[in-house]
């Protein structure tokens, strides 16, 4: 019964406002939505099954996919550089174990442990105009080449620096696994660090790779605080979007729509998870 | 010659000469550079008078940021809420998940992976979009704008560390230690508070402080639900941003990331021990 306690908690603050929201964008504006419904504006009331309106009323608009393709943009960089800078710093230790990799590893979790709205802002101002990275570009006649901030750039750096700990964490833990017979054996038939690492290790942690790159990705599409500090005015990105559709223009409908534009994307992600890890059998405690 | 040696495997030795100690440095250097500098300019910039462009070196030191901070009433009111309600969540957090999270890792029961994936599922779900589908609910809950819907929607980023890590600990206890503590006449509590803890506590830790940072740190949904009356630390710094001069902000980064450095170095050995590994190949 213990066990419950939790899955009420999140049943109540998660799943009944998801579905709350699914009513809400079919024009259900009464009952347990009239709260928000009765102050928003330009709302589409739909009766029976409900109404499409506040949905094609969204998706017509013109910044709606400029937000979905520079969603998808950031999305689809910052989940392949992170999956393969997880990969190679985490595959080169355990391959070619140093005090240098050893070091890497432990830099890389540290922005675990940064609030994202602070390292949204260290990057902001670090790669913004006249910032550090400004300035020394400029030392050496690059003027304005490394300024990030106010880009789509910027997001994507950002968005990696964010997502890069969970990445070395869990390939770490996946790597852990690793027989190192095979990883002998391979080497001994004269195989460098490449072919080890592209034939035998990567197979073995393809799970651990889908993971990474689904979780980076689902990670890019909730994010707010990152796009919104050094994200550029427009396009915005879906998080943004969504807020900005709500506090700003008191839309919350519509927002509700981005909101579940968000969950859609997020919907295909979970299907490319569940191809990339249901081959291997893992054991529930 | 070519250059390249052919081994069972191919062309391999080609790759093994290109990554030279050079390019090895050079990546280090990069890697450490894109990580750590942005933190360590804002520490910079928290005793820096100002700058004048491009110059890297600060036209002189001062404190006048710190006192700023220090002295500013609204500053010092988000610092007192972040360090009050972060803890308040914490053991809010462990009230609700501890005991579900014992049941997970000790006893087996229908349901228990679908409760498993139920949890990780809510947090597998676009945070933002999710904090967007609870203003309802919270606006019919008389929540928004409170300290109990700042408390909810901070508590939602724990429920997973909180269940999952600690469950992984409980679920390593060998039974043999828990027959052994019931044969010589411990109570069920007994056994839980000698032997589980005890051995569990690393897990816990680990568990605790994730969660803990997780609270501390929450910023999105914080200021979608608290502001403008409960702007803790994480929520002031939108402000900030837009609000005040760059120094100020930096030296408000610095205070709120003191916590979160000082938790890294204590859980440093647990977090890239077992415990995180084997909670991660839990699901």
């Amino acid at each position: 019964m213990f066990a419950l306690f939790p899955i009420v908690f999140l049943a109540v603050f998660g799943g009944l406002p998801i579905v709350l929201s699914l009513f809400l964008v079919l024009g259900h504006l009464g009952g347990l939505n009239s709260a928000v419904s009765e102050l928003g504006q330009g709302e589409f009331a739909g009766h029976g099954i409900g109404t499409l309106h506040a949905i094609t009323n969204t998706i017509s608009s013109p910044g709606y996919v400029k937000s979905v393709v520079a969603t998808l943009i950031v999305l689809g960089i910052t989940s392949a550089v992170v999956l393969l800078g997880g990969a190679m710093l985490t595959i080169w230790h355990r391959l070619r174990p140093s005090r240098p990799t050893a070091i890497l590893q432990f830099v890389s979790v540290i922005p675990l442990f940064i609030p994202v709205v602070i390292a949204s802002f260290a990057l902001w101002d670090f790669w913004g105009d006249r910032g550090f990275a400004d300035s020394l570009g400029n030392d050496v006649g690059l003027n304005h080449t490394f300024v990030f901030s106010q880009t789509i750039k910027g997001v994507v750096l950002a968005e990696v620096w964010v997502s890069l700990p969970f990445a070395v964490l869990l390939l770490r833990a996946g790597l852990g696994g690793l027989s190192q017979s095979s990883l002998d054996a391979a080497r001994d038939a004269g195989a460098g660090a490449w072919v080890v690492a592209s034939r035998i290790v990567v197979p073995q942690i393809r799970r651990e790779l889908t993971i990474v790159f689904c979780f980076t990705a689902v990670g890019v599409l909730g994010s707010f605080t990152v796009p919104y500090i050094i994200g550029p005015a427009s396009p915005l990105l879906l998080g943004v979007n969504a807020v900005e559709t709500f506090t700003a223009y008191n839309e919350p409908q519509q927002a509700a729509v981005i909101g579940f534009t968000i969950f859609v994307l997020a919907g295909f992600i979970g299907c490319l998870y569940a191809l990339g890890t249901k081959r291997r059998r893992v054991p529930v405690h | 010659m070519s250059l390249f040696t052919r081994t069972p495997f191919g062309r391999a030795r080609k790759v093994t000469r290109i990554s030279s100690p050079v390019l090895r440095v050079g990546l280090f250097l990069a890697a450490v550079f894109f990580i750590v500098a942005p933190l360590g300019w804002l520490l910079v910039e928290s005793f820096a008078s100002g700058f004048t462009f491009p110059s890297l070196k600060p036209n002189s030191l001062t404190l006048k940021w710190w006192r700023t901070v220090f002295t500013d009433p609204g500053l010092i009111h988000s610092v007192f809420l972040s360090v009050t309600i972060a803890p308040v969540v914490l053991v809010v957090s462990a009230t609700v998940c501890l005991p579900a999270a014992y049941a997970l890792g000790r006893y087996e029961f229908v349901g228990k992976r679908a409760v498993l994936l139920g949890i990780f599922s809510i947090n597998a779900f676009p945070r933002i979009s999710l904090y967007i589908s609870m203003i309802p609910l919270l606006f019919l809950l008389n929540l928004m704008g409170t300290i109990v819907g700042v408390v909810v929607v901070q508590l939602i980023g724990t429920v997973l560390f909180m269940t999952w890590i600690p469950a992984t600990g409980f679920a390593a206890v060998p039974s043999e230690l828990v027959d052994a503590a019931r044969d010589a006449g411990a109570s069920k509590f007994q056994v839980f508070r000698r032997v589980m803890l005890p051995l569990a506590r690393s897990s816990i830790t680990v568990a605790a402080v994730l969660s803990f940072l997780a609270a501390f740190d929450e910023a999105q949904g914080t200021f979608l639900v608290g502001a403008p009356n409960y702007v803790t630390m994480p929520v002031q710094m939108y402000g900030l941003v837009l609000n005040y001069p760059v120094e100020v902000a930096a030296v408000f980064a610095v205070v709120l990331s003191i916590p979160s450095i000082i938790l890294l170095l204590l859980v440093r050995k647990a977090l890239f021990g077992s415990g995180t590994s084997s909670a991660m190949h839990l699901h």
